[in-house]
């Protein structure tokens, strides 16, 4: 059987995501509103004064957007699986590796809308401006990280009794590394200090993006043989 | 080689499965004589330690600990490699046997730690980044058994098992290297001395205080010990556990269908 | 051959733990301190060592730090359950002064080491000062007496740092502790050494006075000048400053202990149990097949 080449089979299935949430606009509508939600919550629960709320900011990000991004894996995937999308992925004559990428790249970019609504309602809320080039590279490099190990996991747990309940379990602690560099890293940029202070963050941030991703693209295979 | 002889042990000739076990109980009580001789070195040869008092004695237990669970969840790794490879039950039951002994070790070495800290730091504990990531490492492996607990077909579960087994390895090798990203700065001092000016004490000397040979060798020794005898026998005895457990599975379908 | 990568796999990270510990020992805070005894003295049962300055020799016992340079002596000792005026009048006993009187100067001193009182003595022609501080209910006290008075005095400012004019002023004050005819230094000379500096004074009648500020209090060494001062200022202050009380940890450690004997005897018991359940059951079920 002759395979379709990896990225148009990644592409079509990337499309083929977006072009379902063009429709019915199931999963960033869900995962916005429960973002907006939370960081209102967090704006309650955390009165602030100017300098406290520098400190915060960035942890009450990562939280909303790792919720968020957690609330969409579980979706995307269950919907895939529900429909018996997965079922038939897997037997077109495409490589695994190239449904996993197509799936990885789809969660990637509701994560980013998610975080491009964030930020300016954060920056007006917080009265601290995000948008700050490190943050953005800190942003896109952990939303990478987490959403590589919660595509994978993410389909894993769909399969099990507990589902929705299984994946923040399994997922916060194996990304929580990700996470932990990247608030440090955020915090370090928005804080004005020495780039030379937090810097490294960032790059513990790529190194683990790239250890992830590759370990994920081959674990993968094994997570969808029926 | 264990896991290989305790797996073949269990299911091949009776013959066989005397030699593993008489290997197995001699390695048991060999693995006790060596934890008994470990903490004599550390506890009553070692001298005290100037700075800490008695506490520091835990050491001796801290650190071989984490080495036993680190050895205990490279053999889930191995595990879950070769069994995705290979498709052999054996190697998952090594897989799941290592995250157990693995649990109990770093649950050791999470809680001497801790206690090290209340006289030490001052507080039981602290966000210094290894201990948090060691606390990562030990929820992760606790979903390990929540993700196996929640799969009811025994091949997604062994498969999906051995993925996550491989994964959650990330958490013991961050654990392991953090050290050297963010080195602890915390510096054990109770009361004095403070760094003394150099203006005033020109001729104080070297502050450098040298380990005496005791201490050496206990650390070795424990060490030794800890890592490759104490996870290797209890991962053998989880093993054979497993093992029973399996036999009387087929039992029980055998009997249902009778 | 896939089972041989296997096993290189495995023996591959069966190393690693073994690279690391090799870092480990050079990172870790709990590396162990043991003592050097050529440079310590340590009271094993009291648990509290003091540095042995260098060049000075140690006439010590188990029981009491003792050092002598010249006619020079330094003297360390714990007092159990005494007061501090008792445990200094002892102490000066102890170090082989006799009839001392009482004190001519009594202070308190907070130093980075604990809140230490100071007496200053009378002895014969020349001055005695005892260091003591009181520590979970045992005090501890050191003498330093010689011949030629150079003796260590501190003495408390505020705000030592804003105001550097106020090191002159302790120094002043030291001084009167030794003459009380004292009134201003001859000369007066300020050497910077990093962030700190070194004030040396003369009096009338050959008096010298070294002096630092740290912290919030002055370190002077008062005595007549000559060139073995600076050696003693330094000895005196080493002894002070690096006095250490071993913590008393014995209860963490057996929790320590306990905890973690608890956890290994959880895994065990939990082994046995589960294994001794399993035994059960094959055998019902046996019974059930053969029925």
């Amino acid at each position: 059987m002759k395979t379709t080449p990896f990225f148009k089979a990644v592409m079509a299935i990337v499309r083929k995501d977006l072009q379902a949430e063009m429709r019915g606009r199931e999963l960033v509508g869900a995962m916005g509103i429960f973002a907006l939600l939370s960081i209102l919550i967090f704006s309650f629960a955390l009165e602030l004064d100017r300098e406290a709320r520098t400190e915060v900011i960035s942890g009450v990000l990562w939280v909303t957007v790792i919720f968020s991004s957690i609330l969409g894996l579980n979706r995307s995937l269950a919907m895939e699986r529900d429909q018996g999308n997965l079922d038939a992925l897997l037997l077109a004559p495409i490589g695994r590796g190239a449904v996993y990428v197509g799936k990885l790249i789809g969660n990637y970019i509701f994560t980013l809308a998610i975080s491009a609504i964030l930020l300016p309602v954060m920056s007006a809320l917080y009265s601290v401006s995000l948008f700050d080039p490190f943050v953005l590279l800190t942003l896109l490099l952990g939303v990478l990280g987490f959403t590589t190990v919660g595509t994978l996991l993410a389909t894993m747990t769909v399969q099990t009794r507990a589902r929705e309940a299984l994946l923040p379990i399994v997922m916060m602690p194996v990304a929580l590394p990700i996470i932990l560099a990247a608030v440090r890293a955020s915090t370090g940029a928005l804080s004005g200090s020495a780039q030379g202070d937090w810097i490294g963050w960032v790059q513990i941030l790529g190194a683990l993006d790239a250890i992830f991703v590759v370990m994920c693209f081959f674990l993968f295979p094994f997570v969808v043989e029926e | 080689m264990t896991a290989a002889a305790a797996h073949s042990a269990a299911e091949s000739l009776p013959r066989a499965n005397r030699l593993g076990s008489r290997l197995l109980i001699l390695l048991s009580i060999l693995t006790v004589i060596g934890v008994l001789i470990g903490l004599y070195l550390g506890m009553i040869a070692a001298g005290t330690d100037i700075e800490q008092g008695e506490v520091q004695r835990l050491f001796y237990i801290h650190v071989p600990s984490f080495a036993g669970a680190f050895i205990a969840f490279a053999a889930t790794v191995v595990g879950g490699v070769a069994y995705l490879i290979t498709r052999s039950v054996k190697w998952d039951t090594l897989a799941l046997a290592g995250v157990e002994v693995g649990l109990a070790l770093a649950a050791i070495n999470l809680v001497t730690g801790s206690v090290w800290a209340r006289p030490i730091w001052n507080t039981w504990w602290n966000w210094d980044p290894r201990l948090t990531s060691d606390a990562i490492m030990i929820l992760t492996y606790a979903a390990y058994l929540m993700l196996r607990s929640g799969i009811d077909n025994v091949d997604t579960r062994r498969r999906f098992a051995s993925v996550y087994g491989i994964l959650a390895f990330s958490t013991v090798l961050i654990t392991f290297l953090i050290i050297r990203i963010r080195p602890d700065t915390i510096h054990p001092v109770v009361i004095g001395p403070v760094l003394t000016d150099a203006s005033m004490m020109a001729s104080q000397g070297d502050f450098e205080l040298n380990a005496t040979p005791g201490v050496t060798s206990a650390v070795a020794f424990a060490s030794a010990v800890w890592s490759i005898l104490v996870p290797w026998v209890l991962v053998w005895w989880r093993i054979r556990l497993e093992n029973i457990a399996h036999r009387v599975s087929a039992l029980r379908m055998k009997v249902m269908e009778q | 051959m896939r089972k041989l990568v296997l096993w290189a796999f495995f023996a591959l990270l069966l190393i690693l733990p073994l690279t690391a510990y090799a870092q480990e020992g050079e990172s870790t805070p709990e590396a162990a301190n043991s003592l050097d005894i050529n440079t310590n003295f340590y009271n094993s049962p009291a648990g509290w060592h003091v540095f042995i300055p260098s060049g000075w020799t140690s006439e010590s016992t188990p029981d009491y730090a003792r050092f002598t340079s010249g006619s020079n002596v330094i003297y360390v000792r714990e007092y159990p359950g005494m007061d501090a005026p008792t445990a200094a009048a002892q102490a000066l006993t102890d170090a082989g002064i006799t009839s001392p009187g009482a004190a001519i100067d009594q202070r308190d001193l907070q130093l980075s080491n604990g809140t230490w009182t100071q007496f200053v003595y009378s002895v014969e022609n020349a001055r005695a000062v005892v260091h003591t501080q009181e520590y979970e209910g045992t005090r501890y006290a050191m003498v330093y007496t010689g011949d030629s008075a150079a003796l260590p005095l501190i003495v408390m400012r505020e705000n030592l740092l804003e105001n550097p004019a106020l090191v002159e002023d302790g120094m002043i004050e030291a001084a009167r502790l030794i003459n009380p005819a004292i009134t201003a230094p001859v000369t007066t000379e300020t050497i910077p050494q990093g962030t700190s500096s070194i004030t040396i004074q003369t009096y009338d009648g050959g008096i010298t006075a070294i002096g630092s500020p740290r912290g919030s209090s002055v370190y002077t060494v008062v005595g007549s000048g000559d060139t073995d001062m600076l050696n003693r200022t330094s000895a005196y202050f080493t002894v002070l400053n690096d006095f250490f009380l071993t913590p008393d940890t014995q209860p963490y450690l057996f929790l320590g202990l306990g905890l973690a004997s608890a956890i290994m005897l959880l895994l065990l018991v939990s082994l046995l149990l589960r294994w001794r359940g399993l035994l059960r059951d094959e055998a019902a079920l046996r019974e059930l097949e053969e029925a």
